[in-house]
């Protein structure tokens, strides 16, 4: 009966208060608002170096205000105290000073494709753009070029993700596997997927084309068109004819003039306009 | 620079349309004839450096729906190739 009053009073009289033995200090800290990783955590040593500020212009534009033109907004970081990636600086801005920008991300190493946007000029992914420590001049941060924008850095890819469903990216087959079992592939065939399938469908390149900049609806662009190769290029699928048949239209892949702006772009490294001259081959000679 | 190809492709066209209809006139070619050398060598100079332009930048996309150069690397060089090759060409044939 005693122990139950102990309990129900929250009185701490015959079980201590917290399981481990901590300093009283950091029984302050427990009980405020931070949690324990987050005390456990490393402290930057601040006075160690000098304040290296750089200057962030980042595009913001709120859905909520839409009547409000989007801006240039411009933030300060001390570069000594963050990572050396665009994206660590974006973390930093969004936990210190203005948790109401808004921006996708992921793995933060460059294969999830969440953080593509548009920094210095260039398309690339936030997670693997390095922070130019030239102090002089802001680093502008935009999204990606001539999409549609839900919020701020974050651009609306549905009708990307509808253009990429819509060439069939999955193995099509008329006939069974020969041993009934295993698609086998020779290395040889093998090796003409590289440098198709660490596509991570970011955006990146099409949305670097200016020609997908015009032809949006009808152009299917670098990303989905190097994919649409990658499946031909399979030796496992069977479907290549029909595949190249549902591009003989002036406008799913003919809109690509070689501009290359896709290769320049890709941050894995890829040749988009590679495969897609490859596509333009097989088309014209079947 | 591919840009530039269309707009060079452009500009040839309809300029060379427009003066192709008035130059059936004897007396135009005869009022051509006759201005002074810097102008003459100065409008050949504009107009073979449009043309070669594109000349050699259609090649370059020839060369690049024949799957060749077509990395970063043969981008770039195929590029100042062709831009070299424009301002060396323009040079001799405006001089002829």
């Amino acid at each position: 009966m005693s122990l139950n009053k102990a309990y129900t009073l929250g009185l701490a009289a015959a079980r201590p208060a917290l399981k481990y033995n901590l300093a009283a200090a950091n029984v302050a800290a427990a009980r405020s608002l931070k949690t324990s990783a987050a005390a456990n955590m490393a402290v930057p040593n601040e006075s160690a170096k000098p304040p290296l500020n750089k200057t962030f212009q980042i595009y913001r534009w709120n859905p909520d205000k839409p009547t409000e033109k989007p801006t240039l907004q411009s933030y300060t970081v001390d570069l000594n105290s963050c990572g050396p990636m665009i994206l660590d600086a974006l973390l930093k801005i969004k936990n210190e000073m203005d948790p109401t920008l808004t921006f996708r991300r992921s793995c933060r190493e460059g294969i999830c494709g969440s953080c593509a946007m548009n920094i210095e000029g260039g398309n690339t992914l936030a997670c693997i753009a390095k922070i130019d420590r030239n102090t002089s001049k802001p680093s502008k941060i935009y999204p990606l070029p001539h999409m549609y924008i839900v919020k701020d850095l974050v651009p609306d890819l549905t009708h990307f993700y509808k253009q990429y469903k819509s060439i069939e990216p999955y193995l099509k087959q008329k006939n069974a596997p020969t041993d009934g079992r295993e698609n086998l592939q020779t290395i040889s065939d093998r090796k003409k997927l590289d440098g198709l399938y660490e596509c991570i469908l970011c955006a990146c390149c099409s949305t670097s084309c200016p020609s997908y900049w015009w032809n949006q609806d009808e152009y299917l662009g670098p990303a989905v068109l190097m994919q649409a190769y990658r499946w031909m290029a399979d030796s496992r699928d069977q479907f290549g004819r029909e595949r190249r048949e549902r591009l003989q239209n002036p406008f799913s892949i003919y809109r690509c003039h070689t501009i290359m702006n896709c290769a320049k772009t890709c941050p894995k490294g890829l040749n988009p306009g590679k495969a897609i001259a490859q596509i333009k081959k097989d088309m014209a000679f079947e | 620079m591919s840009d530039a190809v269309r707009i060079t492709g452009s500009t040839l066209a309809r300029g060379l349309l427009l003066i192709g209809i008035q130059l059936n006139s004897a007396s135009l070619v005869f009022t051509i004839a006759v201005l002074p050398v810097t102008a003459k060598v100065g409008a050949k100079a504009m107009l073979v450096f449009l043309f070669i332009y594109h000349s050699l930048g259609s090649i370059r996309h020839l060369v690049w729906d024949s799957r060749y150069a077509l990395t970063l690397k043969g981008v770039y060089t195929s590029g100042y190739a062709v831009l070299t090759e424009t301002v060396l060409d323009s040079l001799y044939l405006a001089t002829i």
